[in-house]
């Protein structure tokens, strides 16, 4: 059996399933098949919500990143692009998946994360400092979206998810290597000039997929971004 | 869109994949589940197809067809360096983790496939085989064309991935191919920014470059 894989019952769904979605009791329902549903639904709404309350606190954090002196330097230019890009990304993200909560009659969510907002509010200094939190805040997206395709009932959720688990699966995997170029003392590579690929260190191509497995230990709660 | 499952159908029989028997066929892997003559050792290499399983394991064999598939294709390329410039450093030690990565990705599929009473896989993919993986390493002179190789073959592998997400079954199956497919994007992130282009190209995944069942295994 491959190793740390994630747990068969995620504890987000077990705590809804018993205390009832969004704290309200389920009552006077017919039966248990409609009662599953409603409640299926609803959770589904939540972790769409708070998926879109997770891109949100991505998208302003690499807003504020991107106005910094440090990464308006001739030697940032490739990573400038690159995190540019994924701004963008996670805007359309925010976007899709406050439509997929709509469309399963939730409201969108505008917000924040409230833990992942603390901390992004940390005060950044230089470049690994950069690439640590965004890369920090790629692998809480994405590990609770890995944690939400076993939970999302909706399949057209499901697969809206998966699709957007790959993305920030790419962003932090591109963050580790740019980072594992600032450990080996050789920053200027990060632009990858012509030629430049033969003075990269070995271990800084593997640096970006360290493991055969991704775990969800850094999922954030189904409830966390929850519109309430 | 040739993925496990039509991405527009809504309302699936989600009866059809529920864990069951396999279909009556003829070729060897089906026959080492108890259906037919066992293979002799000198018989030529069984192919076959992943719609010959049902639901949640097919989807569980064209998966390993495609691992099997990049362990082979790295090992022939690293067993070739010396031709191919040799390839950066940086390139080798790459292959040489993805190649490890794939190993453990088929061997949890494989895990699953033993673990409903039927035979691992040791084939590869032949359809992406002779599609690309054969003539891509014909053409290949260089660690770029390589990487390129590499990062065709990664993304045809996590589109399947993203296809399958749409159509398993089986919750712990589903689990562990969204803990592969993040992986399998990791790969095509990392070959991608080594070649100077955009890591993320897109903000959506995309299911096209998805392969389907009825691909041949062998």
């Amino acid at each position: 059996m491959p190793r740390e894989l994630p747990d068969a019952v995620p504890p987000g769904r077990r705590e809804l399933l018993a205390t009832g979605v969004a704290g309200a009791a389920i009552v006077g329902l017919a039966g248990l098949g409609a009662r599953a549903a409603w409640a299926d639904q609803a959770l589904d709404v939540q972790l769409l919500q708070t998926a879109a309350s997770i891109e949100n606190v991505l998208v302003t954090t690499y807003e504020s990143v991107l106005t910094l002196p440090v990464l308006n330097t001739s030697g940032t230019t490739r990573l400038r692009d690159i995190l540019g890009a994924a701004r963008t990304h996670h805007a359309d993200h925010a976007r899709a998946f406050n439509d997929a909560a709509g469309r399963l009659g939730g409201r969108p969510q505008t917000g924040a994360n409230p833990a992942l907002a603390q901390t992004a509010g940390r005060r950044l200094g230089d470049l690994s400092q950069i690439l640590d939190l965004a890369h920090e805040l790629e692998t809480a997206a994405a590990q609770t979206y890995q944690n939400d395709v076993g939970l999302l009932g909706d399949l057209d959720a499901r697969k809206l998810t998966a699709s957007i688990l790959a993305v920030e699966s790419q962003h932090a995997a591109v963050l580790l290597v740019a980072r594992a170029l600032l450990t080996a003392n050789v920053p200027d590579l990060i632009n990858l000039e012509a030629g430049a690929l033969a003075r990269f260190p070995a271990e800084t191509g593997q640096a970006g997929t360290p493991e055969p497995f991704t775990t969800v230990d850094q999922a954030r709660p189904a409830g966390e971004g929850a519109v309430r | 869109m040739t993925g496990l499952r039509d991405p527009n159908a809504r309302n699936i029989d989600r009866r059809r994949f529920l864990l069951g028997g396999v279909a009556a066929a003829g070729g060897g892997l089906l026959a080492a589940c108890g259906g037919g003559p066992e293979p002799r050792p000198e018989d030529t290499p069984v192919v076959t197809r992943p719609d010959r399983l049902e639901g949640d394991l097919a989807v569980a064999a064209l998966l390993v067809s495609l691992e099997n598939l990049l362990v082979s294709v790295y090992q022939e390329a690293l067993d070739k360096r010396d031709k191919l410039g040799p390839p950066p450093p940086v390139t080798i030690s790459l292959l040489e983790r993805l190649q490890e990565h794939h190993r453990e990705h088929a061997e949890a599929w494989n895990g699953i496939l033993t673990g409903a009473g039927k035979p691992g896989i040791t084939g590869v993919n032949l359809t992406v085989k002779s599609m690309t993986s054969e003539p891509g390493l014909l053409r290949i002179r260089d660690g770029a064309g390589l990487l390129s190789l590499g990062q065709e073959l990664e993304t045809i592998t996590a589109a399947t991935y993203l296809a399958a997400i749409g159509a398993i079954d089986n919750n712990a199956a589903l689990k562990v191919a969204a803990s592969i497919q993040t992986v399998e994007n990791q790969h095509v992130a990392v070959m991608g920014y080594l070649q100077g282009r955009p890591p993320a190209p897109e903000g959506f995944a995309r299911t096209d470059a998805g392969r389907p069942l009825t691909d041949s295994i062998g």
